[in-house]
């Protein structure tokens, strides 16, 4: 980098303001006009009219993206073409025009993000999804249904009483505890009618639940029923959500990889 | 999940604080970078405007390194409450890193402070003002170890090593993504605070009201839109190191980042880089008015300018406007209209991507060399220069903020549903991928958060001091 403070060609002399509007009005735009104007005909007239077998036929969003580049480019032209605007008068414009300039680019920006494309994927039902299981959670320590009192969640350091199954991986289990019956399903049974068919020791080596009680091979039935009173139905389907959540140790762990 | 954020949720409080943490960072590491050079060139030259350049910039720095603090705390009580499973495990992985991360922050501090206090002091003698030199190049120092150790970090959240469980320290800080992310950072935080020092002196441009004033910030403007132009132009090569090592340590990434899930969000940065390169073109164009004779170059920079805006429309022209793999042409919409047509096929590939990207760049060379042509044979007029040329230096801070904003954004969704790619998951409500849309919200809020903060430390530093005075 050279030395501009001792360079001959830097100039010492009192800056004199460029004038603005020095430019008309209508030289400023005719040629970006024009090219704008001719870009657009080209695009949305002649490009239709083209065979398909010429293997040029851009589909609508590209026509759009394209339309928008060719306007893009006119601005741009159009603002070299401009000349020296007058510089703000007062603390107050000077403040207001930064911010206008600052705002309007993260706002178009921003405008192009949301325009892009239709998006892909809904967020709200994983965040609807994860409160209901956060509400499940505390329907599971509420003394109302006072699920701990027998049962554990030892993935999730919740040691409650070992009378019942542990329901760390309650969620992944289910899946082959009543055969033709959804997980969601048998999970939801097991809560509003406990004793319809009983959870398997992990001793027995069995997947599916039993309808009958078998001291060998299933936990006693000891689960109380009415819990359909005792619990709204919003809690009961938050309770389901949340026990369909617990996968097991590894998962919680997230190392199920 | 143990705790949320009640209204906005954990993932946007996160984002929020760790964005703005990241922006402050990035202008404390990278504008002392060029201070201490422009504090050298200062001394060697005599000239007056390289000491009041750094010295100015210096007190943007020392003024925003607090905020910097400010908010990297709120990053880390936001890790610590929502996402202690993540934190827990990278400190459990890299204590010793976080260790040294503390006492580096802790030195750099100490030589930052020393750095800004010392500078009338040591300004008497030249002996003293090359001590003063020394200081800022070890603040450099510190503060590039203080990036190296958290790239360490994010480097390993992206590219941890396949075998993790029997990795050594080492081997967790030396991942695929580490050495890629450093160069991509280091040149990103150098552009980064050119920017902002050209977005500072134009604030100043516009609210100073003497002659003297105004020269010197337009010279400011110009040097601080040159460091960053000049950084600029060799980012789209670190970003295409960076994507590499992702794509030769799980080609998946790769897939997910081209080609599904954030294809859209390559569209938006291409677009966005083209914005910048336009803007600091369109400033090229409004400084050949300072110098004498400049305009005769016009018609040439108008050609420059339309081979450029030529490539920029095939940079970034999709291949295809599906969002993912997986998705399919809307109702009534024939998978045709939404590809590249077949003669054109070829403005999708990689080639001519690469091709358009050099085209802008060699172009944008081209401007600066007829800028250095007009020189060579008028004078410059320092403050003659259409307002318009100030308007432009914040609207390539603004361009340049929000796409740093944007690949924050990739860097971290490229890991998908994980924290940790492939050995942590996250088990958050926020593990899913969010939209584009969601994400130029997310980096609008952020650039114009992390505006308002810097007017605010202008404001603080310069427009309050004056008017004490």
């Amino acid at each position: 980098m050279s030395d501009p403070g001792t360079d001959p060609r830097e100039a010492r002399i009192e800056a004199v303001p460029l004038t603005p509007g020095a430019k008309g009005g209508w030289r400023r735009v005719k040629g970006p006009g024009i090219f704008a104007l001719a870009g657009l005909a080209a695009i949305w007239v002649l490009l239709p009219m083209v065979s398909d077998s010429w293997g040029i036929r851009f589909g609508a969003p590209y026509r759009v993206f394209f339309s928008l580049a060719v306007l893009g480019s006119a601005l741009f032209f159009i603002l070299l073409n401009w000349g020296p605007i007058p510089a703000p008068g007062s603390p107050l414009t000077t403040f207001a025009s930064i911010f206008l300039v600052y705002g309007a680019t993260v706002g178009g920006v921003m405008s192009f993000g949301l325009w892009y494309y239709p998006q892909f994927e809904i967020p709200k039902p994983a965040v609807e999804q994860a409160r209901a299981q956060e509400r499940g959670k505390q329907a599971f320590l509420s003394p109302a249904a006072n699920c701990f009192a027998c049962h554990s969640i030892e993935a999730l350091g919740i040691r409650g009483g070992t009378r019942g199954p542990d329901l760390s991986a309650v969620g992944a289990q289910a899946e082959a505890r009543k055969s033709g019956t959804p997980a969601e399903d048998y999970i939801r049974e097991s809560i509003v009618n406990p004793a319809a068919c009983l959870t398997p020791l992990p001793a027995s080596g069995l997947a599916e639940c039993l309808p009958a009680a078998d001291p060998a091979r299933t936990y006693p039935p000891l689960m109380p029923p009415g819990f359909k009173d005792r619990l709204s139905d919003e809690q009961i389907n938050d309770l389901v959500t949340f026990l369909m959540g617990l996968k097991g140790l590894a998962e919680q762990d997230g190392k199920s990889r | 999940m143990p705790l949320d954020i009640p209204l906005i949720g954990a993932r946007t409080a996160l984002w929020l604080v760790a964005q703005i943490h990241l922006f402050l960072a990035a202008f404390v590491l990278g504008a002392p970078i060029f201070i201490v050079i422009s504090e050298w060139l200062g001394l060697q030259t005599r000239d007056p405007r390289y000491e009041r350049l750094a010295r100015e910039t210096m007190k943007v720095v020392a003024i925003a390194y607090s905020l910097t603090a400010v908010f990297g705390v709120l990053f880390a009580f936001v890790l610590m409450g929502p996402y202690q499973l993540l934190t827990n495990y990278l400190f459990r992985a890299l204590y010793p890193v976080w260790a040294l991360y503390g006492l580096f922050i802790l030195l750099e501090t100490v030589c930052m402070y020393l750095y800004w206090y010392t500078w009338g002091p040591l300004s008497a003698t030249t002996v003293r003002k090359w001590m003063h030199i020394g200081i800022g190049v070890v603040l450099n120092v510190l503060g590039t170890i203080v990036m190296l150790l958290m790239n360490a970090v994010a480097g390993f959240m992206n590219t941890p090593p396949k075998a993790i469980e029997t990795a050594t320290l080492w081997e967790l800080v030396n991942n695929a993504a580490w050495w890629p992310l450093n160069l991509h950072r280091f040149l990103g935080n150098i552009t980064f605070g050119g920017f902002v020092v050209a977005l500072f002196a134009a604030f100043m441009f516009l609210t100073s009201r003497t002659g003297e004033d105004r020269k010197f910030y337009d010279w400011m403007g110009y040097i601080g839109n040159l460091i960053g132009v000049g950084a600029l132009m060799t980012m789209p090569l670190a970003g295409y190191v960076l994507a590499k090592e992702l794509f030769l340590y799980d080609a998946q990434l790769a897939t997910f980042m081209m080609a599904d899930k954030l294809s859209g969000y390559f569209v938006m940065q291409g677009l966005l880089v083209v914005l910048l390169f336009l803007g600091a073109n369109f400033y090229m164009w409004l400084s050949m008015q300072r110098i004498e004779g400049g305009p005769r170059f016009a018609p040439h920079m108008k050609a420059v300018f339309g081979v450029l805006l030529a490539g920029g429309v095939i940079w970034v022209v999709p291949q295809n406007f599906f969002p993912d793999l997986l998705s399919k042409a809307p109702p009534g919409v024939s998978e045709q209209a939404l590809i590249l047509p077949e003669r054109f096929a070829f403005l999708g590939l990689m080639v001519a991507k690469a091709l358009a990207v050099t085209a802008i760049i060699i172009m944008t060379f081209v401007t600066y060399l007829l800028y250095r042509r007009a020189r060579a044979t008028g004078r410059i007029v320092w403050g003659r220069i259409d307002p318009m040329a100030q308007y432009v230096l914040i609207f390539i801070p603004a361009v340049a903020v929000y796409l740093m904003g944007l690949m924050g954004a990739i860097r971290s969704l490229t890991r998908m549903d994980y924290h940790v790619y492939g050995a942590l998951k996250d088990l958050t409500p926020y593990w899913y991928v969010v939209t584009l849309g969601h994400s130029s919200v997310m980096a609008a809020i952020t650039t114009v958060s992390f505006f308002l903060l810097l007017v605010f430390v202008f404001w603080v530093g310069f427009v309050m001091g004056k008017a004490h005075e």
